[in-house]
């Protein structure tokens, strides 16, 4: 690996494929009743299901703005970003398995923010440790 | 079942005590509610108790046994209650099956809370991996609660045409409130200008349209029909007691979660809409019956919604209800006549019996400047984190 390029480390396992070219989230999908879960849980929690067997699931990229916030201040630790601090937006997104999902949106102008935009997974920086690792998470990015 | 009073309530003075125990502050309100009741300790024969607090304490939540071994061990049966910020209401709950079942003639319902400085702090000793939800919402997203309910006000705007001022002037009435409330920690009336020019801290809310923590301490005392039959001919009554949990499909972003999974016909808010819904066929009645709210103002968004939730009024009108101050104390919809979480800062697990304080005084025709020309049938309603809610309906 190139010296210069820094590593880049998912901020926590198991949330999303990494490394991966098209990375994707992994939840959790009931054998019996179809239903999505994000992230990945121990079973299906629908009453009506008494076969509680599920497996992973990678979820599609692509979703349509369902809300969002703007976040105007740093939140507290275990939260870690570069400074200084800007504030960014957080959206729900909903995608086509019937799961709405929370992430940072990429928009740098928050204007541009509008609910019902296309979006699409990216995973890109949070902030750089102590190492100069480049610690990501994922995103939604809106689709030109 | 037998049917139910409340004989006495109290509240202690809300805001910030460092130099007072939890414990003491519980002690003092509780001693306040028995005197308004007109009952003593040996006549007390169950507590449920909101136990999940931030204080900790003996065995981190057996609140009520502190209680009783700091004031009357008298040997009965206690219910220490865990439903976050619906505790109060659950204790309250917990309480009332005593009573009504048969358990015990009389019992006490107390709840208190001293919050930590800044942000609520995690749960210790979880893990920092994906099982940690909590975890999960912080370090991936830096996503804090208000983020939560600032997603489902700005969803409300899109659906409704809702302004960010109409947010703002929820917070003008209840801050008009809090005003004339002897009781509140925040009295002085706020502007819609100074409102609007608050900060901004999660579009669409402002920091004047979000409530603070407080520490505060509250207590109930019930009773059965053979108690108060022979205290009183002017009860206020239990008409109904209900708690529930989330549902699956319901499409509210639930706090800690990052994510919900939506499902056709998934009930909105779930936890508290059923709790209402179970307390209005329990207590024979209809949201038409219903003269007065205390609902759990986080922010201005819940005072918008909730309303509509409850069948108070229909979906979208709130806007309307608030810009022709019709929720206020003189309105045809009275919310939040406390002056509600904005005027007294929330002491999470106190909350649900601190609404009920509110409902006796009002139902008493004692609640002063701030009485309602009409209180027959108040509804007080909270919600916990994990999917927790409650209703209570109490009526003169
Ligand atoms: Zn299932």
């Amino acid at each position: 690996m190139d010296a210069k390029v820094a590593k880049k480390v998912p901020v926590v396992e198991g949330l999303f494929t990494w490394p991966a070219e098209k990375p994707q989230l992994i939840g959790t999908r009931c054998r019996t009743c179809g239903s999505v879960f994000f992230p990945k849980k121990v079973a299906c929690n629908n009453p009506a299901c008494h076969e509680k067997k599920v497996e992973d699931v990678l979820l599609g990229t692509r979703g349509k703005l369902y809300s969002f916030t703007i976040q105007y201040y740093p939140p507290p630790p275990p939260f870690r970003y570069s400074e200084p601090f800007t504030p960014y937006g957080i959206g729900l997104v909903e995608l086509p398995e019937g799961v709405r999902i929370a992430g940072i949106l990429t928009t740098g102008d928050l204007n541009e923010i509008k609910i019902g935009m296309d979006v699409e997974l990216v995973v890109d920086k949070l902030y750089e440790d102590e190492e100069g690792n480049e610690v990501v998470t994922y995103k939604f990015r809106p689709v030109k | 079942m037998r049917e139910v009073a409340i004989l006495g309530v109290a509240m202690h003075a809300w805001g910030k005590f460092p130099d007072k125990s939890v414990l003491q502050m519980s002690l003092d309100t509780a001693n306040a509610a028995l005197k308004d009741a007109g009952v003593d300790w040996c006549d007390i024969g169950g507590v449920g108790a909101a136990s999940s607090h931030f204080s900790g304490g003996m065995g981190w939540g057996l609140s009520a046994n502190e209680l009783l071994q700091a004031a009357a061990m008298s040997g009965v049966p206690v219910f220490n209650v865990s439903a976050a910020c619906a505790a109060g209401g659950s204790a309250f709950n917990a309480a009332y099956l005593m009573v009504s079942s048969g358990i015990c003639d009389i019992a006490l319902a107390v709840a208190g809370e001293k919050m930590p400085k800044g942000f609520i702090p995690r749960t210790p000793g979880a893990a920092d991996d994906i099982t940690d939800l909590d975890y999960l919402r912080w370090s991936v997203i830096g996503f804090p609660n208000p983020g939560y309910w600032a997603m489902e006000a700005t969803r409300r705007m899109y659906e409704y045409g809702t302004k960010e001022e109409h947010y703002a002037r929820v917070s003008v009435k209840s801050h008009k409130i809090g005003s004339i409330n002897p009781y509140a920690r925040y009295r002085k009336a706020l502007t819609l200008e100074e409102v609007m020019n608050s900060p901004m801290v999660n579009y669409p809310l402002r920091l004047f349209e979000i409530c603070a923590v407080s520490d505060g301490a509250t207590a109930v005392v019930l009773a059965a029909d053979n108690v108060w039959r022979k205290r009183t001919t002017k009860p206020v009554l239990v008409a109904a007691s209900a708690t529930a949990t989330g549902q699956y499909g319901d499409p509210q972003i639930r706090i800690p979660e990052i994510s919900t999974t939506v499902k056709p016909g998934g009930q909105y808010y779930s936890e508290v809409v059923a709790a209402v819904q179970k307390a209005y066929k329990m207590a024979g009645i209809g949201p038409k019956d219903i003269d007065f709210t205390e609902l759990q103002d986080n922010c201005s968004w819940q005072e918008l919604s909730w309303p509509e939730l409850f069948g108070l009024c229909k979906p979208g009108e709130a806007d309307w209800l608030v810009d022709h101050d019709e929720t206020g104390i003189n309105g045809k919809m009275p919310i939040n006549t406390s002056g509600g979480f904005l005027s007294f800062g929330e002491a999470t697990t106190a909350m649900g019996l601190w609404q009920l304080c509110e409902l006796v005084w009002q139902l008493r025709g004692q609640a002063g400047a701030r009485q309602l020309n009409r209180a027959k049938v108040g509804l007080a309603t909270t919600l916990g984190l994990g999917g927790n809610g409650s209703a209570i309906i109490l009526k003169v």
